[in-house]
Parts: C-alpha cells; structure tokens; sequence
C-alpha cells in the first residue's frame, strides 16, 4: 500500500525543470491534495498534484522564496491544495544530498506540513530515453528527512513515457520558473500551457 | 499543437550566414551561455560559410569549442581543436581548450597538469588559474576552491568574475558573511549595477536581523532606483518593509514609514501587473501579509 502518489504533471515539472537548467541547480515546491478534504474512501495516501518550479539562480537566498511561497500558498488553499514538499536538482551531477540548496526552505515546508516530502534528481539517470525514475524520494520523519523506499510511493502510469516525449520537443522551453516569472510577470508560474502540453501527450499514451 | 514556440532549427531556418555570424558575436560579447543554439547554428549554416568570416573564425572556432564542450559534441569539438591547433600550434590558450576538453571527459588530473603547465609558461594567466578553480568546484570540492580563488584573488584583485564565483562558492557553503564582502567587492566595482546591489540586498536579507534586514531595505532601494522594471527589488523592499514594521528594534516613526513603503509596493505591483494584463492577481496574496502588519505596527 502506497503512502504516496505522484502524478505525471508533478514528475514532468520536476524532470523538465531540471533539464531545462542543465548547468544549474534548480528546486521546487511539491503541491498535493489536501488530505484533510478528500474523502476517506480514497484511501490513506498523499497525491501529490503538482510541482511549482521555483528557481534556478542562487537558491541560497530567502527573499524570493518567501515572496513565493506566500503567493503559491495562497493559491493552493483557493484551491483545495496543500504545499506537501519540496524538491531539487543539485547542480553536480553526482550529488543527491539536500545540504547545499535551501534545506531552509525544506524545513519550512515541513513546519506547516509534519509529513512533507523531499524529492532529490539523481541527475544520473536522466537521459532522453527516461528508462527509471530518476528521483530519490524522502519524507520529514522525527526531525529528519529519511529516504523512502521505492516501494512506498507510485508514480502515475505512462509518467516515463510522456517525460521522454517532452524531453525530446524539448518542451522545457515552455515551462516557467518563478524566477522567469519574475523577469517577466506576464509568464505565470502556474503553467496552464506546459500542464496542457503534459495533459495531452498523457492521453496519447492512453490506457497501455 | 505546439502553441507558438518554433524549435530553435525553425527560428535559424532561412537565416543567412551573416545574420548568423552577427548572432554569435552577440552572445559573444554579452557572454551567454546559449550552447545548444551555437551548435545548432554552426552545424545548419556557419560550418559550410566558415571562411566567409574573415577575421572572426578564430573566434567563432573557439566559440563553437566551447559550445560544443558544453553540450557534449566532441566530434564538433575535436574539428575545432583541430582547426585551432593547427593555426596556433603553441599557443596557450588552445592549450586551455585542450584542458576543458580533458574536463569535459571527467579526466580532471591530465586537465590539472595541462593547466598547470601552462601556469607555468605564464605566471600572469589568468585563465588557467580559474579553470583550475573550476575543476575543484565540478568535483564537488568546494572548501578547496574556495581556498584556491582567495589565493587568486590576492594576486588578481580586481576580477570580478573570480569574486562572483567566490560569492557562489560561499553561498553554497552557507557562508553568508564572507559571500556578503565578495558583493561589497563588487559594489565597488560596480556601484551603478542593479543586479549587485539586488544580489548584496538579497544575502543581508537572508542573514536577518534588524541591522541587515536596514541594509537590505538600503540596497534593494538603490536596485529599484537604477532599475525600475526590476520586481525583485520591488518585492525586496515589500519584505524589508513588512519585517521592520513589526521589528520590537523599529522606532515608532520607522514602523510607520516602513508600513506606508509596504503599502506604496503592493500599489507598484498592481500597476505593473494591469499594465502586463496579468489575468490573476499575485497581489492578493501579499495583502494577507500586510494586514497583519498593520495590526502589529498599530499595537
């Protein structure tokens, strides 16, 4: 039994955000289903919806993650949605540890949310092909972020798929960060455009 | 349907040589790492006009090295090696293109000793010295670059490029009051830069406390000043305000002017953001924080 699902739109924003940057690090925040919403039925698990790419320039400093968080936070109890986690991609490409970008914001993530989820690139495994998932998922657990095994959360089907098609269009072009937002404020960071694009190729691969 | 971005070969579709020659030296001088549209350019329509470019080839060449390097396109790399090598057979700074191509097979020793060599050959190069400082930081030995570029830098104190990467370095090891010197090494350098001052306001805000937190509010109004249309700025200063405004540290006056600042941003962002037709207001969400800054500057 699953604790977590992650959608393709999440894992394609996460994937494609990274790849997008190559040369930098780049990091996120994970938006889920409020579980205090759903109804029981749906089970125990944490459906993490979607992924806002945040920055990919110096991710060390705080005055835009604060302004961003506000805003997404904003928008995500508008809209039934809770900040569950954050992710990264370091900007080595061996490196899968949460010291050198914002483990500040991490932990913020997790003041508001006990459980919240890390997930780490492992750059390694990104190629155009998309054989395995290239992410180390970890949870907030007792004061320390503890990795999960790959058997306790799932990824939605076809996500390998549809990432591997959008890497290939080289469909990063679309998606926009928060800092592209805040080089032009006409770029929404909600990327009505890019979940289009990810959306329609996941129908493309149907029910295989 | 793909909306309206064109791939990049459509864009370059039908451009001719001079426009792409023309196109290059203008990543060229503004220093933009745009690798994969160098190569696509050079493979579509410069590798065949390459003579066509008189004086710039050799600078072309080294351009496309270096792309081509960046994207993983050794063929491509390797004819430009060929071709520069040939030209200038003892010349440095092929031989530091050499070494990036060592870097760019992870064979980080042979690049050190290429690079070593040519520190030797010229003591007063410095290329080499920052490619070594590169290496250090791509293998993830940060502290050791670290000491190195201060070494560096003691000898070339005036790059600022080597007291950017200093910065970086120490931002990534969380050192922020020795990240916060390499910008004020940079505001002297570069008083009128709006992106320094940003960067600068950007570290103090981070380190907090009320005297920083003053500081930051100083700098990212000076950024505001020599950029208008910089909306990092303008949200610094929304976040200086709303922290000295319920700063214990404010005197009452200073709450007071700290809450009307606030309050004069969220009207800039609004203006801005009807003038770029931004349908759904990010504004919103930053009068949550107001507010209850005005409940605690009242109080």
């Amino acid at each position: 039994m699953a604790d977590m699902k992650l959608s393709v739109r999440a894992y394609s924003k996460i994937i494609l955000h990274a790849a997008k940057y190559p040369h930098c690090a780049v990091n996120g925040v994970l938006l889920a289903e409020d579980p205090k919403s759903k109804d029981s039925k749906k089970g125990k698990g944490l459906y993490i919806t979607d992924a806002i790419p945040l920055f990919h320039i110096c991710l060390q400093v705080t005055p835009m993650a604060e302004i961003a968080l506000t805003q997404i936070d904003h928008m995500a109890s508008n809209s039934g949605l809770i900040i569950a986690g954050y992710y990264l991609a370091n900007e080595n490409i061996k490196d899968v540890g949460i010291e050198r970008a914002g483990p500040r914001i991490a932990e913020k993530i997790a003041e508001n949310y006990s459980n919240a989820y890390l997930i780490v690139v492992d750059n390694q495994h990104l190629t155009l092909n998309m054989d395995s998932f290239a992410i180390v998922v970890s949870q907030y657990v007792d004061g320390k972020w503890k990795t999960k095994e790959r058997s306790s959360y799932t990824v939605e089907k076809n996500a390998l798929d549809v990432v591997a098609g959008l890497l290939q269009q080289r469909a990063y072009d679309e998606l926009v960060d928060f800092d592209n937002h805040l080089d032009n404020i006409s770029l929404s960071w909600k990327n009505p455009h890019f979940n289009k694009l990810v959306e329609d190729l996941a129908e493309t691969f149907g029910d295989q | 349907m793909r909306g309206s971005r064109k791939s990049t070969s459509a864009i370059f579709e039908g451009m001719s040589w001079s426009d792409a020659r023309d196109l290059l030296r203008l990543w060229r001088e503004d220093n933009e790492r745009k690798s994969q549209d160098v190569v696509n350019l050079w493979e579509t329509i410069l590798s065949k006009n390459i003579f066509k470019l008189g004086d710039e080839r050799l600078l072309v060449l080294e351009q496309v090295c270096l792309a081509s390097l960046d994207t993983n396109r050794l063929d491509i790399a390797d004819k430009c090696l060929q071709s520069l090598a040939a030209e200038f057979p003892s010349s440095l700074r092929v031989r530091k293109l050499q070494a990036l191509k060592l870097e760019t097979l992870e064979k980080y020793d042979e690049a050190l000793e290429l690079l070593d060599s040519i520190i030797k050959r010229d003591e007063t190069n410095a290329a080499p010295r920052k490619r070594r400082v590169a290496i250090l930081r791509a293998k993830g030995k940060h502290s050791e670059a670290i000491k190195e570029l201060t070494d560096y830098l003691k000898k070339f104190m005036s790059d600022q490029e080597g007291w950017q990467e200093l910065c970086d370095l120490y931002l990534l090891e969380q050192d922020y009051a020795r990240a916060a010197f390499c910008m004020e090494e940079l505001i002297l350098h570069n008083p009128h830069n709006h992106l320094i001052h940003q960067r600068y306001a950007d570290i103090r805000y981070t380190q907090g406390g009320f005297e920083n937190i003053e500081l930051a509010r100083a700098h990212y109004s000076l950024a505001f000043k020599l950029n208008p249309s910089s909306i990092r700025a303008l949200y610094g200063i929304f976040l200086c305000a709303t922290n000295i405004a319920v700063s214990p540290k404010a005197t009452s006056p200073k709450r007071k002017e700290a809450t009307k600042l606030a309050n004069w941003v969220i009207k800039e962002l609004s203006k801005r953001q009807e003038r770029q037709n931004v349908e759904d207001s990010q504004v919103a969400a930053l009068e949550g924080l107001i507010s209850s800054v005005q409940l605690a500057a009242s109080a």
